[in-house]
């Protein structure tokens, strides 16, 4: 043992859990792929203000942290910022400059309207000696500095003058090298991770399952350890120094410090180590984390999970590799070299600005022009940019909304004949719109789809339950549907057992030898007809698939077992099966109060949502996030039935709530793929509002059809002259579509969220791009409605809002990238193609429309109330003053909207308070694609 | 004008092809819509004459004219039309079809687009030539354009370090094995002077005129060394799995559906030859039998659905080589039509796998069975345990290609030292020349 060897050996031992804590805070936290639930990737940072913590978080995870200059420069050239906007955003700096008749803040101004043709180095090389950078001016430099630039003189002697100039100026910088260890690590020991973490987490895709013993360290002994012929070159001796550990019974710890003090590592350099391999392979380390503390989420069992474990084994074979291949770890020193592009930028800047070599006096003034352009460097540029872009939009839309409110268009139906609540869910502004638009006497408003019942819930098939409530719910009832003829339930059970065997066993020869043998020669030539059916007439093949579907299997009335007697104790798994009639009181009574119905109309619709779409990973993260990623028509449902109870209406009329005896509530269902509707517990609507459900219902189908149509402008390979029938026929079929990557856009476009009555926002065209969240602040004297509203909207909007933007601003880093060679891996995850570390975020499909910016809520509400809610709760502070949200108020007096900057509200100055105005939805969107400005749409105003 | 519309089969994709890449070379590439249109259509139209073709039931080589000429010997283009060559070509054509159809709305707004269509069409180019081709220096033109674009467009994207490896990966193996190919090709002209296939009337299958019973087991040897590679058959399969780095519809087609079955469909054409060699015959049964075992061990321990799929490919390819080696050929005829369907839908779906689980969890009513008992129940734990370990390490055969390329990298080197020696000995050393081999090292 070497002296250091000895030192190292009496270190004191740290402490593993603060580590792996630290560690584990980092990774991405994306559960198994089927309970996807929305949320803020850079969840980590958000004890960092927004700028700060985006571009932290770029330098650990080397990514993005605001969107490319390209981007930007179509926008500019788009008109979506402007010399305005960017001015609004600069912060002062008078200092004046040395070169140039200018101070900083007017440099950077400029600079900032220059998208500059910056070449990489070595193509600045190129760009001296044959492109002729040297010769001429650049040809986009305006005719005023081309004229002030040859007042210096002949052109190209001042170009070269000016070159040079700089050129001498320009310090070499430091240039990293490629870690060669890194790559060999990347190439010897990733593989092998990868592969032991897919089988490992395996939920049932792989035909023989691992033989797990102990956790994630000890099946890696157990297996690794054995003799099974030749093993690659570098794995030689793992098999033996595995067996020494097993023999020396090893646990984690111990295997991660002696790799650790093996590697070389000093004791306050291992959380660095630890993060760097955690990270390395981060989707894998995540799921391992997510699984050690939410076994729950696993799609069947999970299994035992610790991140130490994860940490030992990727250790243990990079300190195996470093044994074998001791060379690798050659240190590469790095070179010094002149930056070229920042040489070029310099120099086609001072062009641009018209700054020949006679406006710089001294060479320090070639320094100090150089430090002014490495000082606003492409960072601190895209911040701005990405400010000004966000700007511009706020303006536009609150000017808008002011527009719209200086013409005193608010409606409400005074007494409406039908009222349905959605979620407030943007997908569904523009149902409502349409909803509004067809019917005057329809009112809608917007709460969270999971209707305030906190539950579990199993349907009549499903074989485990699943919550449906937001995710920071932990919910302790379950409720289960249950047929009302148990005798044809059963016969149809079995009737779907003896289907789901013949697939069972097809999937069972998937790989086998024998069976697959039988099966593909014999009966192969069958899988051609569902194979040319299903890719050319998706449609038809849909409506075949549910016909036979429906002969084979049939359907069976059911009920949601709601009711539980209050002294019934919790069942085995700790769920209380339904809920007594005073929680269920409650629950009514605190979703009609915060959604602000108080005149109820005979017939009020439930509308719960989800997606259902084929060949789709994601399928989840088109689904109700307040259903935690789950179908939202049960909670609907469940809600409708709960309304109903005449035990449940005597609660609610004790306080103070009376619901009307002629009313009636049913629960449906939204698809937001397809544009269908389901409703429940259709039989048991009263006699006197069966008509009345029929109209609603034909008006719901007719606003589905139009929502269908307003979706398909979207979508490029749908002409936008189709007709709503031929819109709807479509999304039809492209949910069912197998070859379909995008079988709709999700939340992408989200970019508002309004808090506030319905009649403010009805009949403005918001372009599916608003939360909506029904909130009446005159019947909320103290505050606390919109305090309980703001703490559960806020976040969740957010985690929303931030993923799609992250996941858009780095495509490949925050998000998961393409989908065309996604490979789903023990049913928990997607990989790249055949060996990638499991992807998370969304997938470029999905957000391909989307512009990131930050979430704007406007809440209708005094400022003052607003900043006093902000002072309590703190989580919902942390978010606003960190500015992971942005935050505007529109008073309920006067209605003048205030903007929320730096911890206090300053009154919204419009540029310019008008709204186009639109006959209907239609012939605003017609034959458009873009993202369109609001506007006033006079049929939603009858 | 049977023959006119045999030899459209082949034309029709290759003229695409043509105007696709000048339209390309142009910098005119068209637009998503007028691509998948006339790829669509071509593949149609060449399934349609195949089928047409086929119900005349005719067997006949045709001549068109002459490819190119060594010295006084020249080579014509020569093509086969049978019932079989016939049946591969209007498989060849539905499948392209139907991936051209599915890849319109797949790839839609993917900046490879056009690239994906045009290689898919040169591929189904090379395809086509390989079924059609009336001799074996044809075979090797189509065999190549098919490995070319396979590596293509296993690296489609790029920009990864993954898809790049594992397309040179392929194309590593594929160069490897062509070698037999080539070979065949070489000694084939040796012993009989033509590659050409003879036809006898009304019999599906061709004839070489090799006479003894020797040069039937090299050139049968030499013919399943280049169905290895292609064919991902034991020991050089590795590189299948690693090819689904490609979008999903390329997958379905080259490795599920068409390029693996090239091989067979090789072995097929050759059988005369193998009818001649007990030798041969053996060693594409065990070849066969061997990548069964080998697939269908290694598939069983994959974690996700694109590996498990591959191997799946793998096992069943080499149950139909084993097939083709005992004499049965229109078992594997069939075994190939089937599994090219089953498995094409099965890669194409393969991102629905969640559903399906999900679906399959409602039907039965429980939480799926465990499979995979058979070992478990057979085996004691110790040799459980080390079989598990060797499926996971895709048996001791994944680095087989990279040692056979050391070899004959250092076949070459060695070579090479003795060409210099030879030299050396004849006095015309040069001491500052450094062989080129040694300058990559």
């Amino acid at each position: 043992m070497t002296i250091a060897a000895k030192r190292l050996a009496n270190e004191q031992v740290p402490d593993f859990d603060s580590l792996i804590e630290h560690v584990g805070h980092l990774l991405p936290s994306q559960a198994p792929i089927r309970r996807f639930v929305h949320h803020n990737t850079l969840h980590a940072f958000e004890h960092l203000h927004f700028e700060e913590a985006v571009v932290e978080a770029a330098k650990l995870f080397d990514t993005e942290p605001f969107p490319t200059e390209a981007f930007f420069k179509k926008q500019w050239e788009d008109g979506r910022i402007t010399v305005e906007d960017l001015d609004s955003v600069l912060p002062q700096d008078d200092e004046q400059l040395s070169t140039g008749d200018w101070t900083r803040r007017e440099f950077r101004l400029f600079r900032l309207q220059q998208f500059l043709p910056v070449a990489a180095p070595a193509k600045v090389k190129y760009e001296i000696t044959e492109g002729g950078c040297l010769e001429k001016i650049h040809p986009a430099v305006s005719e005023e500095a081309r004229k002030s630039l040859l007042d210096c003189g002949e052109e190209a002697h001042t170009l070269k003058a000016l070159w040079e100039g700089l050129s001498k100026e320009l310090s070499p910088q430091r240039i990293p090298q490629d870690d060669s260890k890194k790559k060999l690590v990347a190439q010897t020991v990733h593989p092998l991770m990868i592969r032991f973490c897919g089988v490992y987490l395996d939920q049932g895709i792989a035909y023989w399952p691992i033989l797990r013993e102990g956790g994630f360290y000890r099946t890696f002994l157990s297996l690794f350890s054995q003799s099974a012929g030749p093993v690659l070159p570098w794995m030689k001796g793992l098999k033996e120094r595995l067996q020494c550990q097993i023999a020396e019974r090893w646990n984690a710890e111990k295997a991660l410090e002696q790799a650790l003090r093996q590697l070389g590592y000093r004791t306050e350099q291992w959380e660095q180590a630890c993060l760097d391999r955690a990270l390395a392979l981060r989707g894998w380390a995540g799921m391992i984390h997510q699984l050690e503390h939410r076994p729950d989420l696993a799609p069947i069992a999970a299994p035992p999970c610790r991140l130490i474990d994860y940490l030992a084994v990727y250790f243990q074979l990079e300190a195996h590799l470093d044994t074998r291949y001791p060379q690798a770890n050659r240190k590469n020193f790095p070179r010094h070299e002149k930056n070229l592009s920042l040489l070029h930028e310099a120099f086609l800047l001072a062009q641009f600005a018209g700054l020949g070599p006679n406006s710089f006096g001294k060479p320090q003034d070639y320094k100090d022009f150089l430090d002014e352009v490495v000082n606003f460097h492409e960072i601190e540029r895209r911040r701005y940019l990405f400010l000004a872009f966000e700007h511009h939009y706020v303006v536009s839309v609150l000017d808008s909304l002011q527009g719209h409110h200086e013409q005193g268009e608010y409606r409400r139906s005074k007494a409406p004949r039908f009222q349905s609540v959605f979620c407030i869910d943007d997908r569904e502004e523009s149902l409502r719109r349409h909803l509004e638009e067809l019917s005057p006497e329809m009112e809608t408003f917007g709460y969270a789809g999971f209707y305030n019942v906190p539950m579990a819930y199993q349907s009549l098939d499903d074989v485990h339950s699943r919550p449906l409530c937001p995710v920071a719910i932990q919910p302790r009832h379950l409720v289960r549907e249950v047929a009302t003829d148990e005798d044809t339930a059963g016969k149809r059970a079995g009737r779907m057992k003896g289907l789901g065997l013949v697939s069972q066993t097809a999937r069972a020869q998937r790989t086998g030898m024998i069976g697959g043998f039988f099966m593909n020669s014999l009966v192969g030539f069958l899988a051609g007809i569902p194979l040319v059916g299903k890719t050319l007439f998706p449609g038809l093949a849909r409506e075949l698939t549910h016909t036979l579907e429906h002969t084979l299997v049939g359907r069976v009335p059911t009920r949601l077992a709601i009711e539980r007697n209050p002294e019934e104790p919790p069942n085995e798994d700790g769920y209380f099966e339904g809920f007594t009639v005073d929680e269920m009181t409650d629950i009514v009574a605190g979703a009609m109060k915060t959604m602000g119905a108080v005149e109820l109309a005979p017939l009020f619709i439930v509308v719960g949502h989800g997606s259902s779409s084929l060949n789709n990973p994601h399928e989840a993260a088109y689904n109700c996030g307040a259903a935690s990623g789950g179908l939202g028509g049960p909670n609907a449902r469940a809600f409708s039935a709960m309304a109903n109870h005449p035990e449940v209406r005597k609660g609610l009329a004790q306080r103070g709530y009376h619901i009307p005896e002629q009313t009636w509530f049913v629960g449906g269902y939204h698809n937001t793929c397809d544009d269908t509707m389901d409703y429940y517990d259709v039989d048991l609507i009263p006699e006197h509002l069966v008509k009345e459900f029929e109209d609603a219902k034909a008006l719901l189908h007719r606003a589905c059809v139009l929502d269908a149509h307003e979706r398909c402008r979207r979508f490029e390979n749908v002409p936008t002259s189709c007709s709503p029938e031929q819109a709807y026929q479509h999304v039809l079929a492209r949910a069912e579509n197998l070859a379909q990557t995008r079988p709709e856009y999700g939340h992408c476009t989200n970019s508002l969220c309004i808090v506030g009555r319905r009649d403010r926002s009805r009949g403005v065209f918001l372009d599916r791009r608003a939360f909506l969240v029904s909130y009446n602040p005159e019947l909320d004297e103290n505050g606390e409605i919109l305090a309980g509203l703001l703490q559960s909207v806020g976040p969740v909007g957010a985690g929303i809002n931030l993923e799609y933007l992250f996941s858009a601003v780095d495509r490949a880093g925050y998000g998961s990238g393409t989908k065309l060679p996604h490979n789903v891996t023990g049913l928990i995850g997607v990989m790249d193609g055949y060996s990638s570390d499991l992807r998370t975020g969304l997938t470029s499909q999905m957000i391909e429309i989307h512009e990131p910016m930050r979430l704007l809520n406007i809440v209708e509400a005094e400022p003052e109330r607003i900043l006093k809610i902000l002072e309590e709760k703190e989580g919902l502070r942390a978010l606003v003053e960190r500015g992971w949200i942005l935050l505007a108020a529109q008073s309920p007096k006067n209605g003048d909207f205030w903007v929320y900057r730096n911890g206090k509200f300053e009154a919204h100055r419009a540029r310019n308070a008008w709204i186009e105005t639109v006959d209907t939805s239609i012939a605003h969107y017609k034959g458009r694609r873009d993202h369109l400005p609001c506007a006033q749409v006079r049929a939603g105003l009858r | 004008m049977t023959e006119t519309f045999a030899i459209s089969i082949l034309l029709l994709p290759l003229s695409l092809m043509v105007v696709l890449s000048l339209a390309w070379w142009f910098s005119r590439p068209l637009g998503e819509k007028w691509t998948t249109r006339l790829v669509v259509w071509s593949f149609a139209l060449s399934a349609a004459l195949a089928l047409g073709v086929l119900t005349q039931g005719r067997s006949f080589l045709t001549q068109p004219g002459a490819w190119f000429s060594v010295g006084h010997y020249t080579s014509t283009w020569d093509f086969c039309i049978d019932p079989l060559s016939l049946i591969f070509a209007a498989l060849t054509g539905i499948l392209l079809f139907v991936i051209a159809v599915f890849s319109r709305d797949y790839l839609h707004r993917e900046s490879g687009f056009f690239r994906f269509y045009l290689l898919l069409t040169l591929f189904g180019f090379g395809v086509l030539m390989v079924v059609l081709a009336g001799n074996l220096e044809q075979v090797f033109l189509g065999w190549e354009l098919v490995g070319l674009t396979s590596a293509l467009l296993i690296a489609f994207f790029a920009h990864r370090p993954g898809p790049t490896a594992n397309g040179f990966r392929a194309f590593l193996t594929y160069r490897l094995c062509d070698i037999g190919l080539l070979s065949a090709v070489v000694w084939l002209h040796h012993t009989t002077g033509t590659t050409d296939f003879h036809v006898i009337e009304n019999d599906g299958f061709v004839h070489y005129g090799i006479s003894t019973a020797g040069s039937a087991t090299v050139i049968g040897l030499l013919l399943l060394v280049a169905c290895l590679g292609k064919s991902a058959l034991f020991p050089v399969g590795g590189w299948l799995p690693r090819a689904m780095e490609g979008p999903t519809p390329s997958s379905a087609v080259f490795y599920g559906a068409l390029s693996v079955h090239l091989g067979p469909y090789l072995l097929l054409r050759a059988r005369p030859i193998f009818e001649d060699s007990t030798i041969a015959s053996a060693a594409v049964v065990i070849i066969g039998l061997l990548t069964a075992f080998h697939g269908s061990l290694v598939g069983r321990v994959q974690p996700d659905i694109k590996g498990a799929l591959a191997y799946g490919s793998m096992t069943q390819v080499g149950l139909i080589v084993a097939e083709i080696g005992l004499g049965l050929e229109w078992l594997a005829v069939l075994h190939i039509v089937g599994h090219a369907c089953i498995r094409t839908f099965e890669i194409l779906r393969a991102p629905s796998v969640l559903h399906e689980y999900h679906h399959l969890e409602l039907s039965l009513g429980s939480v799926l069975p465990r499979m995979g008992q058979h070992y478990e129940q057979l085996l004691p734990a110790k040799l459980r345990h080390r079989l598990y370990l060797h499926a996971l390490n895709e048996g001791p055969v994944e680095p087989v290609p990279f040692y056979l390329l050391g070899l004959w990298r250092k076949m070459c080197l060695g070579f090479d030292r003795w060409e210099r020696k030879l030299e050396d000995l004849f006095g015309s050393s040069n001491p500052q020349s450094q062989s080129p081999l040694e300058v990559i090292k």
